[in-house]
């Protein structure tokens, strides 16, 4: 008998969670991304040196090694890295959230729209996306960054600004091959409004494709966001952004190398985490997604 | 019919992205020529120079004055950091940063292929496995730490490659602006070698994600390939396991992998911007990154014009090699 053919045993939550833990490097990534979330979380109570994070600075102690009081050591202000890691994990995992929700509520709507309707709406929002798709993310979002006035948050808003173009990309291909389905015909023969089609009987669909799609993004959207700061064109100093504690560091290398390695190992980590958990996602799942 | 329809669709996209980021600089609120002229300016010298600049025309006026610039005097506007046209300061830095891309290219595709053949071979062994990690590695790095721990280790600690730059003596004679190839052309080993051990650094770090990437889809494409008819075919002939993995499985996979590998090069050059800010490569995505900070708008736009053509250039490649790598293909058409 064709495999197939056979209906797909459903799954409940419990038994998902049994095959998903079999993947011991998602599992890895999973158990990091909660330590990190957790450290983000109590930062202010777990943080050895709280003050540093914002405007404490203590010159005597500048760039001093790792030690027991200084787990990562202290930067060239003497600031404690450890504690504004901490800190910087907000940050970094704020701005995952921030950049994807913005992105993800532009991006696939637009793109369930045009592959619904299809013909001069189809043309109008993919023609845009194309033009959106043309330069690499981290180019345009610094632009934008820059123009807005170099902030935190705006580079948040810039990068959701030029994100949303893969949501839509992703949407819009689901959709052109859900909307063959029978389920769709059976629908608009029961006299489904379209609206009803697109957003409870496509996108509910999509939604293994699109959680992998976030969980791999949050990561690359950490990497983008690091880099514009990195560059001098996102948050500034003092703020405790993982990026700006890179770009602080390297004027003490090769001699104080704590000061930059510990940050740059965090985004790398954090970033990591969330490709390896993305990555077991798609072969749980079974779907293609870049 | 099919070569008009993209060629039209690419038109439309410059144009289309000449426009965005030419509305981009001059509608969001940043304040170049305030930057440009520094704190001490006076209003006078501000409107003097927004006049010149013609910042003071509506925007499509603009726009169309843009346009006319670079087809009638190949102008892309004044740069405000280098103080001089845009083309002539993308013309002298373009080849330094393709250069760069290309060397990091040559490495990513000179490792992935090989490791993502003998991935597929050993698929769900712990090479597979090995493989992914590694994968998954390489597109996590943030390019610019890697970067500057590779200047730690390499440069510093081990004193193997230079820290920063592009050549140390003398440049070799200007005949492509290829620093590897001109030196190659007039016999220049010293210059050669100059430029080799300083594009290492900078070209290893740019090709991490690249090769993490072709890695993955050489795999997937190795594993389509392998359950197909003319495989089996292949082996019960009796033919060499190695011929039939690399030059039959291989053609095929690396046709179907081609479409990434291309787009793989305008993506490049954004991470270029990173890249070369760190190790002081003197290309176009360093003037790139330096005119997005300063508000340099004509070098902004100038700059994402490039990439916007390299994104469109790819495009076209990869629709012509499809054909001579796939004969089918002309069938199709």
């Amino acid at each position: 008998m064709n495999e197939a053919a056979l209906p797909k045993r459903k799954e409940g939550l419990a038994r998902s969670w049994v095959r998903f833990r079999k993947n011991p490097l998602s599992m890895a990534g999973l158990v990091f991304l909660a330590l990190i979330t957790l450290a983000a979380l109590l930062a202010p109570w777990i943080a050895p040196y709280p003050q540093d994070a914002s405007l404490g600075v203590h010159f005597d102690k500048a760039l001093s090694p790792p030690s027991r009081e200084h787990l990562f050591g202290t930067d060239e202000a003497g600031r404690d890295i450890f504690s504004r890691l901490l800190f910087g994990a907000r940050l970094s995992l704020m701005l995952a959230v921030i950049v994807l929700g913005i992105s993800f509520s532009i991006g696939v709507p637009l793109g369930i729209i045009a592959g619904y309707y299809g013909g001069a709406v189809d043309e109008i929002i993919m023609r845009v996306t194309d033009v959106f798709s043309s330069i690499p993310a981290l180019v345009m979002a610094m632009a934008v960054c820059v123009l807005l006035r170099p902030s935190l948050e705006n580079s948040m808003i810039a990068i959701a600004l030029v994100w949303w173009r893969s949501f839509c990309r992703l949407a819009y291909g689901e959709t052109l091959s859900l909307k063959q389905e029978d389920f769709v015909t059976v629908s608009r023969a029961l006299g489904s409004s379209s609206p009803y089609i697109m957003f409870r009987e496509i996108l509910p669909n999509m939604t293994s494709s699109l959680l992998v799609k976030l969980t791999l993004d949050a990561g690359y959207a950490i990497l983008v966001g690091t880099s514009i700061s990195y560059l001098g064109a996102g948050a500034s100093p003092p703020t405790p952004e993982w990026g700006i504690m890179v770009a602080e560091g390297r004027h003490s290398l090769p001699g104080s190398w704590w000061a930059s390695l510990f940050p740059g190992l965090a985004i790398f980590l954090t970033v990591l985490s969330f490709n390896l958990i993305g990555d077991g996602l798609r072969d749980f799942f079974d779907v293609k997604v870049e | 019919m099919y070569y008009l329809r993209r060629l039209l669709y690419m038109v439309f996209v410059v144009i289309g992205v000449s426009m965005l980021m030419f509305a981009l600089v001059r509608v969001l609120p940043g304040d170049p020529i305030g930057l440009a002229l520094g704190p001490n300016a006076t209003k006078e010298d501000m409107e003097k120079m927004r006049h010149e600049m013609a910042l003071d025309r509506p925007l499509h006026v603009q726009y169309a004055m843009y346009v006319r610039e670079i087809f009638w005097n190949g102008k892309l506007g004044m740069s405000l950091i280098e103080k001089r046209d845009v083309m002539e300061v993308i013309k002298e830095k373009f080849p330094a940063t393709l250069e760069l891309v290309l060397v990091a290219m040559l490495l990513a595709l000179i490792f992935s292929i090989p490791l993502g053949v003998t991935a597929a071979m050993n698929r769900g062994g712990g090479w597979d496995h090995f493989n992914r990690l590694l994968a998954l590695f390489g597109v996590s790095f943030p390019h610019f730490w890697s970067g500057l721990m590779f200047q730690l280790i390499f440069g510093s600690l081990l004193a193997l490659t230079p820290l920063t730059g592009r050549i140390g003596g003398s440049s070799p004679e200007d005949i492509t602006g290829f620093f590897l190839l001109d030196s190659l052309l007039t016999l220049n080993g010293a210059a050669f070698k100059d430029s080799l051990v300083h594009v290492i650094g900078p070209a290893v770090i740019l090709s991490l994600g690249p090769l993490a990437n072709i890695t993955r889809l050489i795999r997937a494409n190795m594993i389509d390939e392998s359950t197909k008819d003319y495989i089996m075919v292949n082996k019960a002939t009796g033919m060499n396991e190695l011929i039939v993995r690399y030059k039959y499985m291989l053609r095929n996979a690396f046709s179907s992998s081609l479409t990434t590998i291309g787009f793989l090069i305008p993506l490049m050059l954004g991470s270029a911007f990173v890249v070369e800010k760190v190790f002081a490569w003197p290309g176009m995505a360093r003037f790139g990154a330096d005119a997005i900070i300063a508000n340099d708008f004509n070098g902004v736009v100038g700059v994402t014009l490039v990439i916007c053509l390299a994104f469109v250039a790819v495009n076209l490649a990869i629709d012509i090699l499809y054909e001579v790598l796939d004969p089918r293909i002309r069938v199709k058409r």
